[in-house]
Parts: structure tokens; C-alpha cells; sequence
């Protein structure tokens, strides 16, 4: 069978999947409706930085269960997916997801952009945020991917979120002892490696926090950190079992 | 043995400490059904899996000589977001079937395993178990098989569809194509087999052709199938 069609096969499923779950609708609705209140209640431009800040969380959610509810769940021991073949769906659902949340992403940004022009509000739009906040999104994904692999249904997106919660909750808490890293996020100088290395930690598990200028560079580190993830999801991928329902 | 349509040599496979299958050897004759047999936990489903790409062999070679596979599970799961339809149209297209083809290869194989097609708009999770059972066999037929491997091939089904799919079983045959059942419903399936593979406590512990092994044994050319199984797997 030529490559071209069982890809083209992948693609159909990873988009039954993601249209029957509903979260490609859902989320950005949602993103769309604190958008819209954040431009009624005060301005333009805070709309659109709440856009800019919180849109990587699209590819975030789009990123639950994408991999081990499925292998054990006994549908991918079918005759779609012998010879191995599961693998090389499974391996294409990040990609596919990142590229949906990415378009869905894109579309949002350009029509905030058109409507500020449309409203006089003529500032140039931010695409270099927006680009890295696809960084950012596709960390995301990654990221969700890779503890797929060993978290059933949507409890690897859940982990995110209940670890960014209780970092932040940390953070408020010991706000005081923190002051030097707070000021390196707001200067982008750094005093000591300890505090840059703070920072790093803090990016990797809440990557929106790059999503300011002086804060650009550690796109770097979600770059790598995305490879990793990558690399490690397809390791475990190819070396996984289709479990007995 | 000429031109075999699956060749297993030394598969071995174990979960944890659990050895599953320790030394299966065995030839799939092309043309031929073959009725692969043993006990309970004796390691034939993990060894169709272990064939089939699901689980990776820890040993051994596995050397599949049919251009087209088709498999049919024991107990067919379908992603609960999937229509019947879906299934449908995905292995279509994975065989590079045209919508005319397909169309009438369903209104060929949908009465032939008793699958109503009306049921092809409504999810395939939430068939009855029978139904998933034929949906499976009409998903594992569409792409024209020349090796079948079906993994206990009557359970779920009712008496009037186990008649017919043991009788799609001899056209497959009878067209050249060849089909592999693993089953315990050893009555069932003697009517239709050539060859048999005994297989117990993970080793392959024979394999013939069943009318030239009972002519051969003492057991006597109006002996069956069982007494074959009995024979080697106790």
C-alpha cells in the first residue's frame, strides 16, 4: 500500500478524532470570549495581549488523550493498523494537532488584527509574539504528547494545568524571597545563573511566560525542549505494545 | 512445501516473566483454511497478535507472503467517534478501492456475513457484539484478503451467519486465498479445514494436513479434529 494513502488515512482519523471531541470549537470560543470582554471592558491592546498570553493553551487542550487510552482501548487492533502501522498514527496525532492548533490560531490573530484596523486601532500587529507563542503552542503539544504516553484520556493536560496551578500558587506565596528573578523577567538581566536557571524551570512547565520581549531568547530552550519531547514520545511509540482491552 | 502464504519460525514472546510463546514454528500452505488450536492461555491469540505488528516478537521471523492481510479480532473494539461508514471509507481507501467498487463490494459481503448496511450510519461502537463481529469480518473481506487471519471466528455470531461464514470460508479457499482460524469451537471449524497447528503451553506442537495425518495415524480416517486436539494438546 503506497505511503501516500495510509497517510492520507492518518490524517482522516486524527481529524474524526479532534472533530468529535469538540475542544477545536470549544476552546477557541472560549479564548474568543474572554477576548471580546477584555476589548469591551478596557481596550484593544488588552485584548489583544490576553490573546497573545493565552492562545498557546489551545494547542494545550487539543493535546488530551493522544496516546495511551487508544492503545489500550483495543480499536487500533484492526485491520487499519497492521504491520505496525498504529505507531505511525500515533506518532503523526502531535503533528496533526499542532498544525489545527496552529491554523485555528492563526485565523483568530488575523481576525483580531483586522478588527482593531477596522475599529482605527492601526498598531502594527505583534507578529513576533505570535510566532512564538506558536512555539510555545507546540511545546504544548509536545509536551501533552509525551505524558500521553503513560496518562490515560485527558489526565496529561490536567497535570499541566493542576502543576501550573500550584506553581503559581507557590510563587504568590514566596513572592518576597523572589523579588531578584522577578525583576530579571521584567529586565532580562540576569544577576546569577541560579536565577536564570529559576527561570528556565518556571518556563518549562508554564511556557506562556517567554511570551514577553525581554523574555524572547528562552524560546530557545522551549525549541529544545520540544525536540526532547518529540524524540522521547517517538521512542516509547515505537517500542509500544497494543495492550488487550 | 511450495510458495507458503505465512512462514513463523522460532517466535517467542513473554510479558514480564510470563513466557506467552516460546517456540512457535509453523507454515500457512497458500490455498488452504488452517485451523490453529490449543487450550486456553496455550498462546494463540499472542502469537496472531505477534504476526500481525500489534506486539513485537522477542525472537524469531515472521515472514507474511500475501500482498493483502485481512484480520478479524476475536472481540472487535471501534473507536467510540467512528461510524460504521468511517471504517468503511478508511479501508477503501487504504486498498485504493473507487466508490463504485466499494459500493459493490459492500452490497457483495454485507449479506454474506448477515450485516445489515443500515447499521453503517450509526456509531460502531455501540453495535451489539454480533454486530461488531460482522462489521469487522465485512472490514477484514473489503480489501479482497488473500490471507485471512481470524482470531476465534464464530463467537458472537448466530447460527445462520456461523453457516454462511464458514461457507465464505471454502470461497476464499476456492479462489485461492487463504485463511487462518484460531478457535476453540473445534467442531465448527473441522468442517472447513485442510491443515491444523496444534499449539500448547506456548510451542507449536504439530502441524499437518488433517486428512493425511489421520490416514497416516492410528487414530483412523473417521477420527476428527478433536481427536487430533486431544491427541497433542490434552
Amino acid at each position: 500500500m503506497p505511503a501516500r494513502d495510509w497517510l492520507a488515512v492518518a490524517v482522516r482519523l486524527a481529524w474524526l478524532k479532534t472533530r468529535a471531541g469538540r475542544v477545536w470549537f470549544i476552546a477557541p470560543a472560549a479564548l474568543l470570549a474572554v477576548v471580546a470582554f477584555a476589548w469591551v471592558r478596557s481596550s484593544y491592546e488588552t485584548a489583544m495581549k490576553f490573546f497573545l498570553s493565552l492562545f498557546p493553551y489551545l494547542f494545550l487542550f487539543l493535546g488530551a488523550d493522544m496516546v495511551r487510552s487508544e492503545a489500550e482501548s483495543g480499536a487500533l487492533e484492526s485491520g487499519l493498523f497492521l504491520e505496525g502501522r498504529f505507531r505511525a498514527y500515533l506518532l503523526l496525532k502531535g503533528p496533526f494537532l499542532a498544525a489545527v492548533a496552529a491554523a485555528i490560531s492563526l485565523v483568530m490573530f488575523a481576525g483580531l488584527t483586522l478588527a482593531g484596523l477596522g475599529a482605527g486601532r492601526p498598531g502594527p500587529p505583534d507578529a513576533a509574539r505570535f510566532g512564538l507563542g506558536l512555539v510555545a503552542g507546540v511545546y504544548y503539544i509536545a509536551l501533552a504528547g509525551l505524558l500521553s504516553t503513560r496518562l490515560r484520556a485527558g489526565s496529561n493536560v490536567l497535570v499541566v494545568v493542576i502543576a501550573q496551578a500550584a506553581a503559581l500558587l507557590l510563587a504568590m506565596f514566596t513572592l518576597s524571597s523572589r523579588a531578584g528573578l522577578l525583576n530579571a523577567m521584567e529586565t532580562g538581566v540576569w544577576p546569577d545563573f541560579k536565577t536564570r536557571l529559576e527561570f528556565m524551570a518556571a518556563a518549562a512547565l508554564i511556557p506562556n511566560l517567554v511570551l514577553t520581549p525581554p523574555l524572547y531568547p528562552f524560546c530557545l530552550e522551549l525549541l529544545v525542549l520540544t525536540a526532547m519531547a518529540f524524540v522521547w514520545q517517538r521512542s516509547i511509540i515505537r517500542r509500544m505494545e497494543l495492550g488487550k482491552p | 512445501m511450495t510458495d507458503p502464504a505465512l512462514e513463523v519460525r522460532g517466535l517467542a514472546k513473554s510479558f514480564g516473566p510470563v513466557r506467552a510463546v516460546k517456540k512457535a514454528d509453523f507454515t500457512v500452505r497458500r490455498g488452504t483454511v488452517t485451523a490453529f488450536l490449543g487450550p486456553n492461555g496455550a498462546g494463540k491469540t499472542t502469537t496472531l497478535r505477534a504476526v500481525l505488528g500489534f506486539v513485537a516478537k522477542d525472537r524469531g521471523e515472521v515472514e507474511v507472503r500475501a500482498s493483502r492481510v485481512g484480520f478479524v479480532p476475536e472481540q472487535p473494539v471501534f473507536f467510540p467517534w467512528l461510524r460504521g461508514l468511517d471504517l468503511v471509507r478508511l479501508t477503501a481507501r487504504l486498498a485504493a478501492l473507487s466508490r463504485d467498487e466499494l459500493e459493490r463490494r459492500i452490497n457483495t459481503l454485507a449479506p454474506l456475513v448477515h450485516f445489515d448496511r443500515g447499521l453503517l450510519l450509526r456509531r460502531a461502537a455501540a453495535y451489539s457484539g454480533g454486530n461488531r463481529k460482522k462489521l469487522a469480518y465485512l472490514l477484514g473481506l473489503l480489501t479482497s484478503p488473500d490471507l485471512l487471519i481470524v482470531d476465534e471466528p464464530f463467537s458472537a455470531l448466530d447460527p445462520p451467519a456461523i453457516r454462511d461464514v464458514r461457507a465464505l470460508f471454502v470461497a476464499l479457499r476456492e479462489r485461492g486465498g487463504t485463511v487462518l482460524l484460531s478457535t476453540h469451537l473445534i467442531a465448527e471449524v473441522e468442517r472447513v479445514c485442510d491443515d491444523f497447528i496444534v499449539i500448547r503451553e506456548g510451542v507449536v506442537v504439530a502441524q499437518d494436513n488433517l486428512a493425511r495425518f489421520l490416514r497416516a495415524s492410528n487414530l483412523g480416517p473417521e477420527a476428527g479434529l478433536e481427536k487430533v486436539f486431544f491427541l497433542f494438546a490434552g
